[in-house]
């Protein structure tokens, strides 16, 4: 059963997040290319995302760029920033972060191995054909 | 600055109030007044050509007119009073008492049914009883519209009748010596009323004698006695002319005329019955007539003054209004300005020296408008001039720490860097080292700005500090080492969030080259032309504690004549104006066209290239090009 989230979705000219709820998992879908402007709304996304994934008991938040051309590294720095927030949740409570992308995009290929080390275990990379 | 609209609050509100109520009220007055000159206009114009018409008669009069017709006379004025509403609406009595007559109602217009008032004055008889001859002359007059003299017994009845609804008016009143001599004194005259053989009522008086008797100078008896009637229905009568002997004369059927003070108007009534042959002399008062005539004129006037004083008033204030908007928003626009807004522009139109008002008003408040942007400009200027200052220290501090051309025994090397901020997040260094090799460091602090200039400049002082002191370490050491104090510096002390992509490259003098840490691919062109593509691993530097568990040191060989290029990711993700991204492929491509070329040309034509698919870059940009020259050349360098 999928419902929706109590997190606002972005929608920018070339860009759009939005986040919906499957049992216990979180999925996040992120679409169009995330320039520098992006930025700026896609820190209190990820922080909501963490904070409603932690109340709801989530057992792991999906993360979707299969449709993402281009992250800006403000952009990732807001990924580095979340994963932090989750790396210093002890227990229980913490949740898995799977990232789904896709292996015609290189640079997620790359940008995603960086990323996990900041989460060492609770983050796994996935690719995904496009269609 | 939004334009001055019309003034519509405090002092130019409460006047466009103010004229809107005299607006409406003069549009109420008018209306009213309209309203009343189409109700009575139509009453009143009848009263008006009938006043004309007699006020032209009497100038024609007076212009020499001697024939007056008594008939006609009477019937303009006649026409003028009934037909004013004022009379019409009146009692008898005041009709009574402004024609000096006599009034009576005769019913069904045959004179079966009349009225006179008696003799004494105070009673009116109905029953046609008493005064046959008046109903007589009636009948006679049925369906006419004429004036009539009439006898009644002894008494001299003149009379004057018209149609009026189903019955008729009558005027009329009794020929006797009062009446005479009210009408002498007007007419400066003796009256004689003279019937055939005997006088009727005389204004003559006999010296000594009662006044009641009727009484003719016995010379001017004969002269009348000798006259005699012209006809069986015609009486003599004399108008005798005290002093004016020339006056004397006839009047009736086929008489000449006689001429009179233009002041009086003469009628003459043509005898009604032939038993009572008598004439009569009527004199109406100019005056009278006059004013009744005047009474229709001054009424029109009043009325159109009635009308057009609104109107007028109405049209004035219109006019002054009109004159008087660009004034008050003039005013309003003075008060904004003297209140700060001083880029208030007037935008209403206006012609001759409201206009040139108005554009000189402008004028001054664009003025003012760019002396205060200049001022507050001055200002800011003044304010930031210290902080530009301490940033351009800064700017010179990290550019002055980026490499200057070094000679790399072995090696060609060409780098620049281009920041987008005043403080770059770009990060590249060259430092050789005693075996004839070098350290090259390339990265790139996320985010802009002082906050990733100074991450910059940390990173690139730690690496200088621990590569001076141990230039044996391996790269990833190095990294790992580093990571540690950007991430206390960063996370722990500046409470930021910046990290550091980074790799960090050995070249050893045989061409060995031994490379560490995530940062953008490495391009290789092989001296025969072949491109390859190297990525690097490991993770982010300055998130995390500890990274040695994601770093190791790869190796790779560079032979003479290869090309090496590192960039950060400010030219790969150049975009252009459809926000496409230059893109490693059109770099490299560009690097193997070149390949041949010095160094130095060869970064300064990828520099072209990323400028010329995005004119205004969006990051920082940095290129470092190496060409390895061989052992050989480092030999001999």
């Amino acid at each position: 059963m999928t419902s929706a989230l109590d997190i606002p979705a972005i929608k920018e000219p070339g860009f759009e997040a939005f986040a919906t709820r499957e049992e216990n998992a979180v999925r996040l879908a992120f679409l169009g290319s995330a320039e520098l402007q992006v930025s700026e709304l896609l820190g209190p996304f990820l922080a909501r995302v963490h904070d409603e994934a932690l109340r709801l008991g989530a057992r792991e938040v999906t993360v979707d760029l299969v449709k993402l051309e281009f992250m800006n590294s403000s952009c990732f720095k807001r990924l580095v920033t979340w994963l932090n927030l989750l790396r210093e949740v002890q227990g229980q409570s913490s949740y898995a972060v799977r990232f789904l992308s896709s292996p015609r995009v290189r640079w997620q290929k790359a940008s995603l191995m960086a990323l996990s080390c900041f989460a060492p275990g609770s983050v796994t990379i996935e690719a995904r054909d496009a269609s | 600055m939004p334009p001055e609209s019309p003034p519509g609050a405090g002092l130019a509100g409460r006047s466009l109030k103010r004229r809107w109520t005299l607006a409406i009220s003069g549009m109420l007055v008018a209306g009213l007044a309209a309203q009343i000159l189409l109700t009575g206009g139509f009453s009143f114009f009848g009263t008006w050509r009938a006043a004309m018409e007699w006020l032209r008669f009497s100038e024609k009069e007076a212009s020499g007119m001697q024939e007056a017709n008594s008939v006609q006379v009477f019937r303009r004025l006649g026409t003028a009073l009934l037909r004013n509403p004022v009379v019409q609406a009146a009692t008898r009595e005041p009709v009574k008492d402004r024609l000096h007559e006599e009034l009576a109602p005769v019913l069904e217009g045959s004179g079966v049914r009349w009225s006179y008032l008696g003799p004494e004055g105070k009673e009116w008889h109905s029953d046609g009883q008493g005064c046959g001859e008046l109903a007589q002359g009636w009948e006679d007059a049925a369906g006419a519209d004429s004036g009539r003299w009439v006898g009644c017994g002894e008494d001299v009845v003149l009379a004057w009748s018209r149609p009026l609804g189903d019955g008729r008016l009558v005027l009329w009143r009794p020929v006797d010596a009062q009446y005479l001599g009210e009408h002498r004194a007007l007419a400066d005259n003796e009256l004689i009323l003279w019937a055939p053989g005997r006088p009727l009522v005389s204004t003559l008086r006999r010296p000594g004698g009662a006044s009641a008797e009727v009484w003719l100078p016995e010379d001017l008896q004969q002269e009348l006695t000798a006259l005699g009637p012209k006809d069986s229905r015609c009486g003599a009568y004399v108008l005798r002319v005290r002093g004016y002997e020339g006056y004397r004369g006839t009047y009736g059927k086929g008489e000449g005329e006689v001429p009179l003070p233009s002041y009086v108007c003469f009628s003459a009534i043509r005898p009604a019955t032939t038993h009572l042959p008598h004439r009569v002399l009527y004199f109406i008062p100019r005056a009278v007539v006059d004013s009744s005539a005047w009474y229709g004129v001054w009424t029109m006037v009043a009325i159109a003054a009635l009308v057009l004083v609104p109107a007028l008033v109405w049209l004035a204030w219109r006019l002054v209004g009109n004159a008087m908007r660009p004034v008050l928003a003039l005013s309003k626009a003075s008060a904004r300005v003297a209140q700060g807004e001083l880029g208030v522009v007037v935008q209403m139109p206006a012609e001759g020296e409201l206009a040139q008002l108005i554009d000189a008003f402008n004028a001054m408040t664009r003025g003012l408008e760019e002396s205060q942007a200049a001022r507050v400009e001055s200002e800011r200027r003044a304010a930031v001039a210290p902080l530009l200052k301490e940033m351009e220290i800064a700017r010179r501090i990290q550019s002055s720490i980026l490499p200057a051309p070094r000679q790399v025994p072995g090696y060609e090397i060409s780098a620049r860097m281009v920041p987008v901020a005043t403080m770059g997040g770009d990060y590249y260094d060259v430092r050789p080292t005693p075996d004839g090799g070098c350290w090259i460091g390339i990265g790139d602090v996320a985010g802009h700005g002082v906050t990733s200039g100074l991450v910059m400049l940390m990173v690139q002082s730690g690496i200088s500090a621990l590569l001076e002191h141990r230039p044996d370490l391996a790269p990833h050491d190095v990294l790992r080492a580093v990571n540690t104090f950007l991430q206390d510096n960063i996370r722990e002390r500046l409470h930021s969030d910046e990290h550091v992509t980074l790799s960090l490259l050995r070249f050893h003098p045989d061409g060995r080259v031994e490379m560490a840490g995530a940062h953008e691919d490495v391009i290789i062109c092989r001296a025969d032309g072949t491109l390859e593509r190297l990525e690097t691993t490991g993770t982010w530097l300055g998130a995390t504690r500890d990274v040695g568990p994601f770093l190791r040191t790869s190796t790779f060989r560079l032979g003479a004549g290869d090309l090496l290029l590192l960039h950060t990711d400010g030219a790969t993700e150049a975009p252009n104006v459809g926000r496409e991204r230059l893109g490693l492929d059109r770099i490299a491509a560009e690097l193997q066209r070149r390949a041949g070329a010095p160094a130095t040309e060869i970064r300064d034509a990828l520099f072209e290239l990323v400028l010329q698919w995005a004119p205004q870059p969006e990051d920082d940009v940095t290129l470092l090009v190496m060409r390895y020259l061989g052992e050989a050349q480092r030999v001999a360098a």
